[in-house]
């Protein structure tokens, strides 16, 4: 064992020659970074002009970089002050919602809140919220991702703006990020308890599926969505004892028991989490309850969904990923950061269904959009699938 | 159809695989549309071919015309007869010449169609939408674009990508791809090298550090000036900048090439999410996009952030920063441009 000196000289040496130390390695691991960065350039560049060549193919081949630990570009403070963040979900990666979190922070988020039901150490620069799974059985994980929210939102002022990710999600996007309070602000509803909107994200959303509007981010006051998320669990033999279609129509995968989307199926209006916690807005958070009926009649189907369309103009708002620089590990979930897609859609696809910001904007600004839509669905079949 | 795979090491990185199957699609709306729109420039591919014939199959009973400009590079490629081919005024040649290499090629290609409606009596369409050749279509999304174009010119007369619309820049709005009223297209006058002797300024114009300040510097400028003072603005010269942003907001929506269904590939096969925004030599690859350089990208999105009176002062101050960086730069560098001059002259 080494006997250091602990004179105040040799303590100081040392603090200093430590401090020397990490300022070279710093150097050199920023020279390799760059290095590295350049690296990365030259080879998408040889793609490319290798991709030029091969003119037969039909194939587009996306990259989306990011950097892993990103940095503030914009020395811009907007008022992030009464902006909370709930990160909800399973730990897959402690390192990437770390770095999350340090982001987020560095973008003058007031409140972060990660809530998990996984024993962990907490996170630093945010509340660390461990629950208990619960002991009722859902649909999948759809009663302790209710509790995860219901957990954060428990330790937000009433008056914050909320943002609802998962764990594994992050927000790159500076300046979208800057603007997320003015843009809820701007979004004012008639038909609203607060006279705010619900802002949502267009991954999984749906046009013509009544309730399916995505449970990956929302956007909301603390009130509000506090009022939305004040639910009971749910056991899944409940829900499937409500359910009384095909065989084929059913399906398991490692989320658990599935039902496929067609114009028939789309009756059933709280079967997936997502569509219980916005019948449950629809319910608690309208001035008038505008919920649906869990399962409705398949003859009334079009009725329901002109109800659906009008609260969607009405009392919601839609983001796209592409417009937050939404990165989405994906690590569990074999789906795409902008829709769901599978063999069945692969097969038969249906364009045009989904509620992106496009078609959301339409509906926002043309009242005849909605008529459109619904002529629509006289075109299609009860068994065509719904993606 | 998409394949997507995320990969860490360094750097968060996302690979998507996108390709259109050609399977029974199905229309939002059978509904009658009133729309031209042309693909122009150069660069056609074979898939992007194949995807126009698509397109035009689809949209066949929906009275919208399908253009692509003939540039003659369409000998190799076999295009749907219900597609026009529009010729340009002129040969390439005749072009007159003007800043850049390809600047007045964009106005002559404008000029072209309105003499093709013109000539062919096709009046009664409503907008009109230019795109160009080198992109690769997401047949699905475009399709729904087109057919939300009635719905959102209620709000919005003018519709365009982020893709080179600069908020630093007053009316610097993309020339990539947009969608206008239909009577506006043949308003944009060719901007030609005038007859002056000394063109010292007029090849070097880039060192000219209030240009920054200009609202018709570069060709995005010269083209939406004469579009927007066509449409009714007649005083758009006297905008303050936050008047600027505001008649964006209120007028114009931008919107990720993305959400329409295209990419820029620059008729390639692979697309790089952030190509646009990073400087040439690989540098910033990894970052969204870096202040004080003199583009920065605007869409509707982040519309309400410059509604607030310290945001738009603080990309004042970028502005008047790039105003001083680049007359220090013209202190040091006006010696060596002036002597190439001489040189070239």
């Amino acid at each position: 064992m080494i006997n250091y000196s602990n004179r105040k000289l040799a303590v100081a040496f040392r603090k200093y020659a430590k401090a020397i130390l990490g300022l070279i390695v710093y150097e050199i691991r920023c020279l390799l970074n760059s290095s590295n960065e350049r690296f990365i350039y030259l080879f998408l560049q040889a793609l490319r002009v290798a991709s030029q060549k091969n003119t037969k193919s039909k194939l587009l081949t996306e990259f989306k970089i990011y950097p892993k630990y990103p940095k503030r570009l914009y020395p811009i403070n907007s008022d992030t002050s009464d902006l909370s963040i709930i990160i909800q979900g399973p730990i897959t990666d402690r390192e990437f919602v770390q770095a999350t979190i340090d982001w987020y922070t560095a973008c003058g988020v007031s409140r972060i809140i990660v809530s998990t039901s996984q024993n962990i150490k907490d996170f630093k620069r945010a509340t660390t919220v461990v629950y208990s799974t619960p002991n009722i059985i859902g649909l999948g994980n759809e009663n302790s991702h209710l509790l995860s929210i219901q957990k954060g939102l428990n330790l937000i002022n009433e008056n914050d703006i909320v943002i609802k990710t998962r764990t594994d999600m992050r927000i790159f996007n500076e300046l979208a990020f800057s603007a997320i309070p003015s843009i809820h602000k701007k979004y004012i509803s008639d038909t609203t308890k607060d006279g705010f909107r619900l802002g949502a994200i267009s991954n999984n959303s749906m046009l013509i599926k009544i309730n399916n509007i995505s449970d990956h981010l929302y956007i909301g006051y603390a009130s509000q969505l506090k009022r939305m998320f004040s639910l009971p669990f749910r056991e899944v033999n409940n829900v499937m004892s409500e359910i009384s279609v095909e065989p084929n129509l059913l399906y398991k995968d490692e989320r658990g028991l599935l039902l496929k989307s067609t114009k028939f199926t789309s009756s059933f209006t709280e079967f997936f989490g997502e569509q219980w916690f916005f019948n449950s807005y629809r319910r608690n958070c309208l001035i008038e309850d505008m919920s649906e009926k869990r399962v409705i009649d398949f003859l009334d189907y079009k009725l329901a969904l002109s109800r659906y369309l009008d609260v969607i103009r009405n009392s919601v708002y839609i983001i796209d990923p592409e417009e937050l620089d939404l990165y989405w590990l994906k690590g569990d979930i074999p789906t795409l950061p902008s829709f769901y897609h599978d063999a069945d859609q692969n097969s038969s696809p249906i364009p045009c269904m989904r509620l992106t910001r496009l078609n959301w904007l339409s509906l926002y600004y043309d009242e005849s959009y909605k008529d459109k839509i619904l002529n629509y669905t006289d075109s299609l079949s009860q068994y065509d699938l719904l993606f | 159809m998409t394949e997507t795979f995320s990969q860490e090491h360094n750097y968060l990185f996302e690979i998507n695989q996108h390709i259109n199957i050609k399977s029974e699609l199905k229309h939002l709306y059978t509904n009658k549309q009133s729309h031209i729109i042309v693909f122009c420039g150069m660069g056609l591919t074979d898939e992007l071919c194949n995807q126009i014939n698509t397109l035009s199959e689809l949209t066949l009973s929906s009275n919208i015309i399908i253009g692509v400009m003939d540039r003659n590079d369409l000998c190799d490629f076999k295009l749907n007869k219900c597609i026009h081919k529009i010729p340009m005024l002129c040969s390439d040649e005749e072009v007159p010449k003007g800043i850049g290499t390809f600047e007045n090629y964009i106005f002559c290609e404008l000029k072209s169609i309105a003499k093709y409606i013109n000539d062919n009596n096709l009046h009664e369409y409503k907008y009109f939408t230019k795109i160009r050749k080198d992109v690769f279509l997401i047949l699905d999304d475009f399709i729904n674009y087109i057919y939300s174009v009635p719905s959102l010119t209620k709000k919005y007369p003018f519709i365009t990508t982020d893709q080179a619309t600069n908020l630093l820049r007053k009316f610097c709005i993309s020339d990539m791809f947009f969608t206008i009223p239909l009577n506006l297209i043949d308003t944009i006058p060719y901007r030609v090298v005038p007859k002056k002797k000394y063109l010292f300024w007029w090849y070097f114009r880039h060192l000219k550090p209030h240009e920054i300040f200009k609202n018709d510097h570069q060709t995005e400028q010269w083209l939406w000036k004469h579009i927007l003072n066509k449409f009714n603005i007649k005083f758009i010269n006297n905008y303050s900048f936050d008047d600027y942003l505001g008649y964006l907001d209120k007028y114009i929506l931008v919107l990720s090439t993305k959400q329409i269904g295209y990419f820029w590939n620059r008729s390639s096969n692979l697309y790089l999410h952030n190509w646009v925004r990073f400087p040439p030599n690989g540098r910033g690859l990894s970052i969204s996009t870096k202040p004080l350089r003199n583009y920065t990208s605007y869409s509707s999105f982040i519309a309400p952030l410059f509604q607030k009176k310290d945001i738009i002062n603080f990309f004042k101050l970028v502005r008047i920063l790039i105003f001083i960086k680049k007359s220090l730069k013209l202190l040091i560098t006006l010696p060596i441009y002036y002597i190439k001059y001489l040189v070239k002259r």
